[in-house]
């Protein structure tokens, strides 16, 4: 497959992006043109190259969006030169370091030059704000430097995003606001590693080098783990689902729903996180279900409705020693069901379980089972709202219902997905593929 | 004397926050403050506000911790901070440290630096401040150089200009302890998981209750017996709550025996990336093989141990002579000879080991009860 070769790419913003471009480069002619004093060109280029580092090899946490740590070498160039160069220098080492690598890759050059131009120009201000401010360590210069670069960068960059990818101004605000701490935390750190500098030279480098390397490896291994454990889970969901081919798609389904209420109701990333694995693994007791009865056709026994349950009895007990899955004892277990039952539950985590069981309940209900088709959504939403206050906690039913409708998103009849061919015949009973929140299992359960 | 007084507060509140050490064990942030204060402040001075910091931190350390942990922590912490006071006494030899000089208060403060968070490392060594925290330097390591690096920070930022200075320099410290932090606890998390899965084929009843977290016992004493670094000592302990998670599968693949659960659960570990390490090890717990590894001969005999042992500490060392009289291989023997090593010299090995697997046990027990009543109540 030959892809058109050597084509530049470009967002709408392009003549924004090279205007500012030129605009740039015409101050930093103005810069050497009126003369200025020269940076130690060594540590120009060290710097730079740190920066050009710092800037492609740095980590996007998955809960914020990111000022790269690449601003502190910036903000240490403008102390560590000061009145030496100290405008020259930070606007070439932005010049140098802000390349992005992986825009260059993408060939949006335009973009490319940008973000050098842009980070150079909020550079050449912060440092000549330290400067006319009499530099050194007084206060009023760090933290006035500090803001003149987060205003010139956050306003060049808004105007961009906004004119590239058609965004509101107020949307592309909302989501810079949250890392403008950000700025002040890394630019405060390196204006005092640059004035460090001044006095202790180049040893001041591996001062702040070594902890950033560490602290990184520790955020790489942090994702790794998050991988392995997203993979875990997925294993395991998968030996669920071989036992029971039933409820394949079930586990992911609610985890789906059990976000959508978590977001609904404001939950914080991380909890949020361990809902999610909370949700995806509540199935989990159904591994140590004896396969035999749990794709048995038919009626199972009372006996053997004991043994099903006693499995799952002792996985639950098992799982409320791991703290993510504490919350699921209930969900899993026979109280699990009414919300009514056990108003007694105080701790926090109460809440993940009653979301779960309507997530589990909404899923069982809008899924073709073996003993009957996917209920249509409304009759779903009906059995919710009704059911609400007694089975299910309010305000996860409300949740559910407002988040599926402002997605304006359909499942239940007419819209399932996972509508198979099974090769043996489905079981009556209520666990297997009826699922343990299956609001009408109780009436096939044996008496 | 004021000053003195709110700079003991400080350093007694960050010798209060701790960090998670990724391995397990923690270490305090004070310590950071500690070593930055050498240069902070000449040694009288450091000796009288560090004093009065610990005196600050008892009632605290009592209230959290108990008077034993209180008092254990406050002998490491003295005694680190007396080893740092007197490398910066001697470092220093009688010339006062000039303002300008900050190649030498660096080299100061790394010294006595270094020397405190010796001292705390040969301590925790020596088991002082309990099992959890017996930490050696390859598991501390990245931890200490981040506190020493962000030490020399906060030192050199203060001696520049006071303590706005020093407050702004407080990022990098912060940022290794919420690093750290986040990383401990998706640790923390997975190990979890592992553990609930563990106990799935037990609660299955194609394992034994608590094999699993009995052999994981037994794996973690060996691997620090036979001296594996952190990261393989993890790996044999994972690997020893998983090997037998191959049972689970033996119906649908029409298998049976030690070397198909091993090969089974091989497969099924191996699907996860993150652990194709572990899926190694536990691939040759069966039997030993060609390419039989030291890991997997510890999996391999804490398993073989546990079966002879059971719930009963008293057949530990019958067990050992069977254990003893089936290894054949090279890795075999020398296992049996560290596990030989552990259940003499510490009797409880086998006794800490039922306990850790006596949760399993207890939720197991305990519903048998309650399933035994409700099939009662249903015929």
């Amino acid at each position: 497959m030959d892809e058109p070769k050597k084509r530049i790419v470009v967002l709408p913003g392009w003549r924004f992006e090279l205007a500012v471009t030129l605009a740039a480069f015409g101050v930093l002619g103005a810069i050497v043109y009126r003369g200025t004093p020269q940076p130690a060109w060594g540590a120009v280029a060290v710097l730079a190259g740190l920066l050009l580092l710092a800037e492609n090899t740095s980590i996007v946490l998955p809960s914020a969006a990111n000022v790269s740590p690449g601003f502190m070498i910036v903000m240490a160039a403008i102390a560590g030169f000061g009145r030496g160069g100290g405008v020259l220098g930070a606007a070439l080492v932005e010049l140098v370091g802000a390349v992005g690598i992986g825009l260059v890759r993408q060939r949006r050059y335009t973009t490319v030059l940008f973000n050098c131009a842009d980070s150079m120009l909020a550079a050449a201000a912060a440092a000549a704000v330290y400067i006319a401010l009499g530099g050194g360590v007084r206060p009023q210069a760090f933290f006035l430097s500090v803001a003149t670069f987060a205003v010139v960068n956050v306003g060049l960059v808004l105007v961009q995003i906004v004119l590239n990818y058609k965004e509101r101004p107020a949307a592309v605000w909302a989501d810079i606001r949250p890392v403008l701490p950000n700025y002040l935390v890394f630019g405060l750190l390196g204006l005092v590693v640059g004035s460090i500098y001044r006095s202790l030279g180049p040893l001041t480098l591996p001062l702040l080098v070594v902890p950033g390397a560490i602290a990184r490896k520790a955020f790489t291994t942090f994702m790794e783990l998050r991988d392995a454990q997203e993979a875990t889970v997925r294993v395991f969901i998968r030996a669920i689902e071989a036992k029971d081919p039933y409820t394949a798609g079930h586990a992911e389904r609610v985890a789906k729903y059990a976000q959508y209420m978590g977001e609904e109701m404001g939950f914080t990333p991380a909890r949020q996180e361990h809902l999610r694995y909370a949700a995806l693994m509540h199935d989990i007791g159904k591994l140590a279900v004896p396969g035999h009865l749990l794709n048995k056709p038919g009626r199972l026994t009372p006996e053997e409705y004991a043994i099903v349950q006693r499995h799952n009895h002792v996985c639950v007990d098992i799982l409320t020693k791991v703290d993510f899955m504490a919350s699921m004892v209930d969900v899993a277990s026979d109280k699990h069901a009414h919300y009514d039952g056990d108003h007694s539950r105080t701790d926090d985590r109460a809440m993940e379980a009653y979301i779960i069981t309507v997530a589990d309940a909404f899923d069982a209900m809008t899924s073709t089972r073996s003993y009957r088709k996917a209920l249509s959504m409304e009759v779903a939403f009906t059995e919710l709202t009704e059911k609400s206050g007694s089975q299910f906690h309010p305000e996860c039913a409300a949740a559910l219902i407002k988040a599926i409708e402002r997605r304006d998103e359909h499942y239940g009849l007419g819209f399932e997905v996972d509508a198979h061919e099974f090769a043996v015949a489905p079981p009556e009973a209520g666990v297997g593929s009826a699922g343990l929140g299956d609001f009408e299992s109780s009436e096939s359960m044996p008496a | 004397m004021i000053a003195e007084v709110a700079g003991s507060i400080c350093v007694a509140a960050a010798l209060l926050v701790v960090v998670k050490l990724p391995w397990g064990g923690t270490a305090p942030l004070g310590y950071a403050i500690v070593i930055a204060l050498t240069i902070i402040v000449g040694p009288s001075t450091f000796a009288v506000i560090t004093g009065m910091a610990l005196l600050w931190t008892v009632p605290v350390l009592i209230i959290s911790r108990g008077v034993g942990d209180a008092a254990r922590s406050l002998g490491v912490w003295t005694l680190g901070t007396a080893a740092a006071l007197g490398t910066d006494v001697i470092a220093r030899h009688g010339v006062p440290l000039g303002s300008k000089d900050s190649t030498r208060a660096l080299m100061i403060l790394l010294a006595a630096g270094l020397a405190f968070l010796s001292v705390d490392l040969f301590l925790r060594r020596t088991g002082l401040l309990g099992r959890n925290e017996l930490v050696d330097a390859r598991a501390a390591g990245p931890l200490y150089v981040s506190l020493l690096c962000g030490a020399a920070l906060l030192g050199l930022a203060y001696r520049q200009g006071g303590w706005w200075m020093a407050a702004a320099a407080l990022g990098p410290l912060l940022l290794t302890r919420f690093s750290f932090e986040r990383y401990a606890a998706a640790r923390q998390t997975y190990r979890q998981t592992i553990q609930a899965l563990s106990i799935v084929p037990e609660v299955a009843e194609v394992s034994p209750l608590g094999h699993a977290e009995r052999t994981a016992s037994y794996a973690r004493a060996l691997a620090v017996e036979l001296n594996l670094g952190p990261e393989a000592s993890e790996r044999v302990v994972t690997a020893a709550r998983l090997h037998h998670i191959g049972a689970l599968s033996l119906d649908e693949a029409g298998a049976s025996g030690p070397e198909a659960i091993a090969s089974l659960g091989a497969a099924l570990i191996g699907e996860i990336g993150f652990l194709a390490g572990v899926a190694e090890v536990v691939a040759g717990s069966a039997e030993a093989g060609e390419q039989d590894s030291i890991d997997a001969a510890i999996v391999r005999i804490a398993s073989r141990f546990d079966d002879f042992v059971g719930d009963d500490a008293g057949r530990a060392r019958d067990a050992l002579k069977l254990v003893t009289f089936e290894a054949k291989d090279k890795h075999g023997h020398q296992v049996v000879a560290a596990l030989r090593k552990l259940v003499l010299a510490r009797p409880r090995l086998a006794v800490e080991a039922i306990a850790a697997a006596s949760p399993v046990k207890s939720a197991a027990g305990v519903v048998s009860m309650g399933s035994a009543v409700e099939l009662q109540y249903q015929s």
